[in-house]
């Protein structure tokens, strides 16, 4: 049986197609996006390209959920599940001890508990770009910096960081252009806005507590900085799959599997 | 007696010079790439020449705004003092129009409502980590659309479908914006929807210090027509005329240097 879980971000929409052979799992093929205004054509194609990896058609997918923040939009799709659900039921997949998951995407940022790969409680900040990946993305860009390297640059500055003083994303990138005038080195930059976002997240973690196992999923947890930083932190090991970014579309595969027998 | 105000701002540095209580020169320069202290000495050598007055005429220079420790002031052998932005705003009222009692300021970094009696600050209240409703915002937003939000600021005729910008951070109102140009809606249109979620975010302070009968907007922001009128439709009263909008703070240091409101 062949499922899929489509994950329509705010900033990037994430497609996974997996198979199950009696009562083996597994990834057959997975594609990522980045999500233009128009999120049912954006949907279409993330999945169609999906498809086209492993040269299988739409009608072979049994079932498709669709989560994210665009997930109503996918008209394709035969239920929608939140990316709260989708996220601990992915992670449960990989780590099913984990109990703490920080999910940090492009415009938002979830501390979510969970048990077995369901959710007991959870907190959201979707109202600020602080702490989010679009904070890291424009200071990135301010940089002429990729995002790919934030994370390991940051690290060479983890112990001389540049203190970004203003809460506010907006008023963030006028404290780094002025950094960058005063002749600042891109790491140290780096290194204070990743120690922001760390900053931003951690009273969340707070809240909901922090449990040992715990595991970092979303586009943000690509970046090594803000793991080691989390991990020094809160002085426990973080989990992170092998892709965390498609880690919702993961889970809302999982969903499709039950929901189609 | 001659007395200097000058009110550093984060975007823009206001210089003033008062002389028996009477402004006699004005100036003021962005800060761009140049450091606060240049724009400053710009400012304070163009106000000096503009009145023909040597500094060492100065009695003492009032200053105040959040960028006031950058300016430097020690060099330039004149005794100054500082002051806090609500007291010189409200300072600068008294001196400007001593009826009004509600003042709503908004820079390019911050906005205040401010409730003021004699030209001392009674209450304030202002938005303190956040970009959301300040100019900096509206900036952002005039590019996006591609609109000059100070040539194009009186958009009055425009009603009925006024997009809803639901997003309160200014980053992802941006991306609000552009799904709405995206989604070919009148760029005007969007533009009224982004000055009612500024209207909004303002209101809840100025009700917090009290709306009184005499009610006055200042800062560079208040230059623009169509905000202000948006302003004054949701506070439901029209707003005393200000001279010198963006010097209302530069005036009342320099006013608080000559030793206050008489």
């Amino acid at each position: 049986m062949i499922v899929s879980g489509i994950d329509i971000g705010s900033r990037s929409s994430k497609c996974v197609i997996i198979g199950q052979d009696g009562t083996q799992a597994k990834i057959l093929a997975s594609h990522v996006l980045l999500t233009t205004p128009d999120s049912e054509e954006t949907a279409r194609s993330v999945l169609n390209l999906t498809l086209q990896k492993i040269g299988i058609a739409l009608t072979d997918l049994r079932y498709i959920v669709s989560t994210g923040y665009g997930r109503v939009n996918v008209s394709i799709a035969n239920k929608t599940i939140t990316e709260i659900s989708c996220h601990a039921k992915g992670v449960a997949w990989y780590y099913p001890n984990v109990k703490t998951i920080l999910d940090i995407g492009g415009q938002d940022c979830k501390v979510i508990a969970c048990n077995d790969g369901k959710v007991t409680n959870f907190i959201m900040n979707d109202k600020c770009a602080a702490g989010t990946g679009r904070y890291l993305e424009r200071i990135a860009a301010l940089l002429q910096v990729s995002l790919e390297n934030i994370g390991s640059l940051s690290l060479e500055g983890m112990y001389t960081p540049e203190v970004i003083q203003s809460y506010c994303a907006v008023f963030a990138e006028q404290d780094v252009v002025s950094l960058l005038w005063q002749g600042k080195r891109h790491c140290d930059i780096l290194a204070g806005a990743c120690d922001a976002v760390v900053k931003r997240i951690s009273p969340m973690i707070t809240r909901i507590g922090m449990k040992n196992d715990f595991s970092i999923s979303g586009g943000v947890a690509k970046n090594i900085g803000i793991i080691k930083r989390l991990e020094k932190e809160w002085g426990a090991n973080a989990y992170i799959s092998p892709d965390p970014q498609i880690i919702g579309a993961i889970g809302a595969a999982f969903f499709s599997l039950e929901h189609a027998r | 007696m001659v007395y200097m105000g000058i009110d550093a701002g984060s975007e823009t540095v206001k210089v003033t010079l008062l002389q028996d209580r009477n402004l006699v020169s004005a100036e003021t320069a962005p800060i761009l790439v140049n450091t606060v202290s240049e724009v400053a000495k710009f400012c304070i050598e163009a106000v000096l020449h503009g009145a023909k007055i040597e500094l060492a005429n100065v009695e003492r220079i009032g200053i105040t705004g959040s960028s006031a420790d950058y300016v430097g002031l020690d060099r330039y052998q004149v005794p100054f003092e500082k002051y806090r932005p609500a007291s010189s705003l409200a300072a600068g009222m008294h001196w400007i129009d001593p009826n009004v009692h509600t003042v709503i300021d908004i820079g390019a970094n911050s906005y205040m409502a401010l409730k003021c009696n004699r030209g001392k600050a009674l209450k304030t209240d202002r938005n303190s980590t956040c970009a959301s409703g300040t100019g900096r915002y509206l900036l952002k937003v005039s590019d996006i659309l591609g609109i000059d939000i100070m040539a194009c600021s009186k958009l009055t005729g425009i009603i009925g479908d006024i997009p809803t910008i639901g997003s309160t951070c200014a980053v992802f109102a941006e991306t609000e914006i552009i799904s709405l140009i995206h989604a070919k809606k009148d760029p005007k249109k969007v533009l009224m929807g982004v000055y009612r979620g500024v209207t909004s975010r303002i209101y809840p302070l100025v009700l917090n210090v009290g709306l009184e009968e005499k009610v006055a907007v200042t800062g560079g922001v208040s230059k623009n027509e169509a905000m202000v009128e948006m302003l004054e439709d949701v506070l439901g009263t029209a707003f005393q005329p200000v001279p010198y909008p963006e010097f209302v703070g530069a005036i009342g240091a320099g006013i608080l240097a000559a030793g206050g409101s008489p």
